[in-house]
């Protein structure tokens, strides 16, 4: 109904000051929220050992089950407490950021790489290729997420490369399902047309032509995913399927703080605020991510 | 509509197929599968019987249709540690979770689809605007986190409900609430957007036209077709309740068939990770089948198709 | 205000507040229908017209859009006064209207025999065989065929035609006193119009029902209207019968428009073009909207806004030209 008219020239082209504005109108509505909230995670995660107040495999059995400062025999230095083997909470935390970090992003940056490549080739090809890997998506994704880690835990032991590989088969299926509606909907579009007739290989075009429109909106989908990894990773350590002790996980340090948990309750509540942290704030700017790129993926 | 209805079933037949194909794949990953399925003190001898008896020496096709005939049979191989057949553990806990999930489903469905339905009446006020805090925190906590704080402060701290164990109402109040959380949020999130998109529609416009009152608009016009997009992810929400049980039941000490399947995954009792596996798997199926048929019923363009 | 007018509207304003500024959709319209006359409102997109209409419903889009001035007098009681629930009275059963995508305006989930049926429910009718029946006579008065077995099948299992026409069933199945059309015929093919338009007549003619027909043809006026309203970036710019204005357009816009018909007769070396583009509207020209287009127009048309003048011939236009013999610098 009512379009916001710009103010054109005379040749039709919006001038330069005001495409200017626009982008800076567009950014002032940074989340500010989503990435304060993920900053910190992210600069625990690569410089980590930097910030440790402490080594997070130190153990102090005299400072064992410490609470938080500020509490009754908290110290500043343990500044979130310590653990049942007087580990300081706060390093152990920080060093879980690490962990968890990167065996999401690893895990979804594959999945990613996998899951768009497999549905680029269906949406293009179509035919029996397309059949095939969908019907593989189905089957991958009639079995629950966590039921699925479990079996390749099983199948394959726990540890860190199992993870990533969990997370990477949960989650391509995502991935293969929206690229694939995605490249069906490019291919039509007239500049693909262009490129066939003017008897450009099939390759350049997927690569040349169709994978730049698909990449918004797999980044899109990366970040809605990666809280999602967070907290399959984190369940599935918690479970005690994922690294083993002494590591420092989130999901681990949770686990063995339910014994205590009547007695110092700091050790899972700081813990699963952090992990609460980065999935709101990957969340947040995920969501504005989409809003900003691409809103048809509202419903997903 | 008769068609829909066939379709949907052989589809779900073929996933179920699909289902055996992953289990029977995930076995044989680590190579020796006679290992998995072995207690962990066998001899040699019995390894060798166990490996003749399951047929491992055998060409892999032929080893998948031995798989799929005891599975039809029901004969997923007998647990070590409990020494009874792998099914018969299984089904035997699969009442207390089933209560769990069908407890769970109903709280996230009602509490997910009436408040994003409440948040779109009341738009931009201080109600919608908390509910979408909510659900937005709501997705960001693992569940056996929320399980663990549900605990710290109504068990340990108010001493409102018992931490563990499966019983009364009281047993049950907690791990549902805690399972259902997480999908009620999603559900919300999407009831309110996909009702705000229908709420803008030509036909809702029409509907006020003919006279309708407001309430007659909301919940016939615009909730029908908003549920559309919402059904359809419900089925792939009761797959996260499905496996989300797996981590509650840990949480709260739930004797259900998840806790089952993590205990047999810690102890190598691999046959009952398998049976655990895929019953839950077809459990799912047939939910999603369900799932499918309502969605036929409720948007007639599908059924026509 | 003629005692025997049905509607009559007087200045109505209705503006939408954005972000980016406020949007004066409809600024001051004055016009008048009586019973059982057919009024053409025809205007450029974004010309106002429609907004017009859903005013007069009182169901202009929220929250962006408010009725901010002027009286809808509907038989003599002015309903931007009423209460909600006596506006909930008067639509559907009083005052119809048919909106422009018959595809869209249907609830695609429920059968055309249910969305019809409601129709009547709203009306007071509770036994399901009436209902029944009812919807079946007025499928079968707008000429849909087969119309009993039709009455399970969904919307898209319908024409676009049909479809309109279920509209137009449902516009009139409570008899109102008026029905508005907002552009009923944009999205059919032009045999398919042809019919709808015959078919609005005949229904209009034989209930003394008043049509205010909202459409950018000018093709479709001429057809229906017995009067028609020419509507320029939110304003009337002329009002007449059918016949003064189409043959002695008296505002610069009309007789433009006029011109730019192509006609079947004669030989035309180029089809005949407005200069300029439709105004913004976020920010309109000062004085006579038009005046950045119009061929003729003078200084005092930069400044001031033309008053309402009445034409020789019946109507009213509102342009300088016609105040005082057209002597103004």
């Amino acid at each position: 109904m009512m379009v916001v008219m710009e103010k054109r020239g005379s040749n039709g082209k919006v001038p330069f000051f005001h495409r200017w504005r626009r982008t800076r109108l567009r950014l002032r509505r940074l989340p500010i929220l989503g990435i304060g909230l993920l900053m910190p995670i992210i600069v625990c995660g690569i410089f980590g050992p930097a910030f440790y107040p402490h080594e997070p495999t130190q153990m102090n059995l005299a400072k064992s089950l410490h609470p938080p400062a500020l509490l009754p025999r908290g110290e500043w230095s343990y500044f979130l407490g310590t653990d049942q083997l007087g580990r300081d909470l706060l390093s152990r935390l920080i060093e879980g950021a690490r962990v968890s970090l990167i065996v999401s992003i690893f895990g979804v940056a594959l999945a990613g790489l996998m899951g768009v490549s497999l549905g680029m080739i269906a949406g293009y090809f179509g035919g029996g290729l397309d059949h095939i890997i969908m019907r593989i998506v189905d089957m991958m994704m009639s079995i629950p997420p966590i039921l699925m880690a479990i079996l390749l835990a099983a199948s394959l032991g726990s540890g860190m490369m199992t993870i990533i590989l969990s997370i990477m088969v949960i989650f391509w299926t995502g991935y293969a399902r929206v690229i694939r509606g995605e490249t069906l909907s490019v291919k039509q579009r007239d500049f693909v047309t262009l490129a066939m007739v003017t008897g450009c290989g099939r390759v350049r075009i997927l690569m040349k032509h169709i994978f730049p429109n698909l990449v918004n909106t797999a980044l899109v989908l990366a970040t809605l995913q990666l809280g999602r990894a967070i907290i399959i990773e984190a369940s599935i350590t918690f479970l005690g399927l994922g690294l083993q002790p002494p590591a420092s996980a989130w999901g681990l340090i949770i686990s063995e703080g339910r014994m205590y948990l009547s007695t110092a309750w700091w050790i899972p509540t700081f813990s699963g605020l952090a992990i609460m942290m980065t999935v709101l704030g990957s969340n947040i700017t995920g969501d504005w991510l989409r809003n900003a790129l691409d809103p048809k993926l509202r419903r997903i | 509509m008769k068609r829909y209805i066939i379709k949907r079933l052989l589809l779900g037949l073929l996933t179920l197929v699909s289902v055996t194909i992953v289990v029977f794949v995930a076995v044989r990953l680590s190579g020796d599968a006679t290992l998995l399925l072995a207690p962990p003190d066998a001899t040699r001898a019995e390894l060798d019987s166990l490996r003749a008896q399951l047929g491992l020496d055998k060409p892999i096709p032929v080893q998948y249709i031995l798989f799929v005939k005891k599975i039809a049979k029901g004969d997923f191989g007998r647990s070590f540690r409990y020494n009874r057949p792998a099914m018969q553990l299984v089904l035997s806990r699969l009442p207390a979770t089933l209560e769990l999930a069908i407890v769970a489903f109903s709280i996230l469905v009602t509490l997910g689809m009436v408040f994003g339905v409440t948040s779109v009446m009341k738009s931009g006020s201080w109600f919608d605007r908390c509910g979408t805090v909510f659900a937005l925190l709501g997705q960001s906590m693992p569940e056996f986190w929320i399980g663990i704080m549900a605990i710290l402060i109504f068990s340990v701290g108010l001493h409102w409900f018992p931490t563990s164990g499966r019983g009364g109402l009281t047993h049950l109040i907690l791990p549902s609430l805690t399972l259902g959380w997480f999908s009620a949020a999603s559900i919300m999130r999407l009831t309110r957007s996909s009702m705000l998109e229908i709420m803008g529609s030509e036909f809702i416009k029409m509907a006020r036209l003919k006279g309708n009152p407001d309430w007659i608009v909301i919940w016939k016009h615009a909730l029908r077709n908003a549920l559309i997009p919402v059904v359809s992810m419900g089925g792939l929400q009761l797959g996260r309740l499905l496996g989300g049980a797996v981590v509650v039941e840990t949480v709260f000490g739930w004797p259900g068939l998840g806790q089952l399947i993590v205990d047999a995954v810690y102890t190598r009792d691999y046959s009952l990770v398998q049976a655990g596996v895929m019953v839950t798997a077809i459990i799912f199926i047939l939910l999603n089948l369900v799932v499918d048929l309502l969605y036929g019923f409720i948007d007639p363009r599908i059924r026509y198709e | 205000m003629n005692q025997e007018c049905l509607l009559s509207v007087e200045n109505l304003k209705t503006y939408f507040f954005t972000k980016s500024g406020v949007v004066k959709a409809v600024d001051g319209v004055t016009f008048s229908v009586s019973p059982g006359e057919a009024l053409g409102i025809a205007g450029e997109s974004g010309s106002g017209k429609s907004i017009t209409c859903l005013s007069l419903v009182r169901l202009v889009p929220q929250p962006a859009g408010r009725i901010v001035g002027g009286k809808v007098l509907f038989q003599g009681e002015d309903l931007l006064i009423k209460k909600e629930e006596e506006m909930r009275e008067l639509r559907g059963k009083t005052i119809a209207m048919i909106l422009q995508d018959p595809l869209t305006s249907l609830n695609p989930v429920f059968t055309i025999g249910n969305q019809v049926g409601e129709v009547f429910k709203l009306n007071g009718d509770k036994k399901w065989k009436t209902i029944r029946a009812k919807a079946i006579d007025i499928l079968n008065r707008v000429k849909i065929p087969s119309a009993e077995q039709r009455l399970n099948d969904y919307p898209f299992q319908f024409s676009g035609g049909m479809r309109q026409r279920v509209l137009a069933a449902v516009g009139i199945a409570r008899k109102p006193k008026l029905l508005i059309a907002d552009e009923p015929t944009t999205s059919l093919d032009v045999t398919i119009q042809d019919q709808f338009l015959r078919l609005l007549k005949e229904l209009q003619q034989r209930t003394e029902m008043s049509l205010i027909l909202v459409t950018h043809d000018l093709g479709v006026v001429a057809e229906t209207c017995d009067r028609v309203a020419i509507m320029y970036a939110g304003r009337i710019v002329e009002i007449g019968s059918v016949e003064r204005v189409y043959h002695a357009p008296a505002h610069p816009y009309t007789n433009a428009l006029m011109k730019a018909l192509p006609k079947l007769r004669g030989r035309t070396k180029r089809l005949y073009q407005i200069e300029g583009e439709p105004p913004n509207l976020y920010d309109l020209p000062s004085g006579c909207r038009f005046h950045p287009r119009c061929p003729m127009a003078k200084d005092i048309c930069r400044e001031k806004y033309p008053p309402e003048v009445l034409v020789s011939g019946g109507g009213a236009a509102a342009c300088w030209l016609l105040v005082n013999g057209g002597n103004h610098p």
